[in-house]
């Protein structure tokens, strides 16, 4: 249950970045979260609904971008997008891969009511 | 509708605190590892026995996190090393800044090897940098063979496997080459090493490893 941890972080970094009388026009934070990043979405949504409740920045909801994996070989060079727990490259089966995605866990914009 | 552009890591912060905590370590030319389990694997026990044999040879302290209790940090404790205990009360992780804090008890320029012995979860703590070398994960013999595929993020971060509880094979439908299969299917840069803490198997050249690893001293 550390998604309450990251609900945590993400309304400090809202608050570090919106002044505090601006709180209440938040409307949506967006969130890019990579499937090899650990969170269960709905937990994560829990928690923060459970945080903001009475709280200047109880408006706000969050609009998660969910990332699948994608890894570039280093023997054959290709791009590939893999399944969730296997790390092989799809074109040349070698195991010697660099994830270029699936790992995110960002706070990508704000979104506030003018 | 105005949109504020931030792309930022949701745990700057605590990668911020892990990145000094990492600083710390290499000023002072400490190897730290970060041990992770599920609940029961053998992470104290294998702690234990690995007190017992580096023990006067270098010089260790330990980093206790359990969700409640000091019952672990007594266990080290009596292996005449300084163990600093961090309670987590509920929570399911260690996290760099409760490092820091305890660091505050440890006197790193007497401590060649410093071991953070994680919370009993699979999960959580792969999301959490405490500054350390290397995450080591054990995984038992009595939890399957399949463990590896079920919690692909934390075997992916690890850099070493222990398959522990060993001597427990004859009587388990356990298959340990399977289970080092799985493993190096998630990652296959991993160094497993096999122990039992009952009979001592293998923490030998799993201490051997860790000598090894120690930063040389001016």
């Amino acid at each position: 249950m550390h998604e309450m941890s990251v609900a945590q972080n993400i309304l400090e970094i809202v608050r570090e970045h919106i002044p505090s009388g601006d709180e209440e026009k938040v409307r949506s934070i967006r969130l890019k979260i990579g499937v090899l990043a650990g969170i269960v979405p709905d937990s994560l949504l829990f928690c923060f609904d459970a945080l903001k409740d009475g709280s200047p920045l109880h408006n706000a909801t969050l609009d998660v971008e969910y990332i699948s994996i994608t890894s570039q070989c280093k023997q054959c060079g290709k791009t590939s997008a893999l399944d969730y727990g296997v790390f092989f490259c799809p074109a040349c089966s070698s195991a010697d891969v660099v994830l270029l995605t699936g790992n995110e866990l960002n706070l990508v914009e704000i979104e506030l009511e003018d | 509708m105005s949109i504020v552009t931030i792309e930022r890591k949701i745990l700057a912060k605590n990668d911020e605190l892990a990145r000094q905590n990492r600083e710390l370590f290499k000023k002072h030319k400490v190897f730290v590892f970060n041990i992770v389990s599920s609940p029961g694997a053998g992470k104290t026990s294998i702690l234990e026995r690995t007190l017992e044999y580096l023990n006067g040879k270098i010089k260790i302290a330990v980093i206790e996190g359990d969700v409640q209790t000091d019952f672990d940090a007594r266990r080290i404790a009596k292996h005449n090393v300084p163990a600093v205990q961090i309670v987590t009360r509920g929570g399911c992780h260690l996290d760099a800044s409760l490092i820091q804090e305890a660091l505050q008890n440890i006197e790193l320029k007497n401590t060649q090897l410093l071991i953070i012995e994680n919370v009993g979860n699979l999960v959580c703590p792969a999301n959490y940098d405490l500054g350390e070398e290397l995450k080591v994960v054990v995984a038992s013999t009595t939890e399957g063979d399949d463990k590896p595929l079920k919690y692909p993020e934390m075997f992916r971060k690890a850099g070493v496997l222990i398959v522990n509880k060993i001597d427990l094979l004859p009587y388990l439908d356990c298959n340990i080459e399977t289970l080092k299969y799985n493993a190096r299917q998630i990652n296959p840069k991993l160094i497993i090493f096999e122990t039992s803490c009952t009979t001592k198997t293998g923490v030998g050249e799993w201490c051997n490893w860790i000598i090894k690893q120690l930063p040389a001293a001016e």
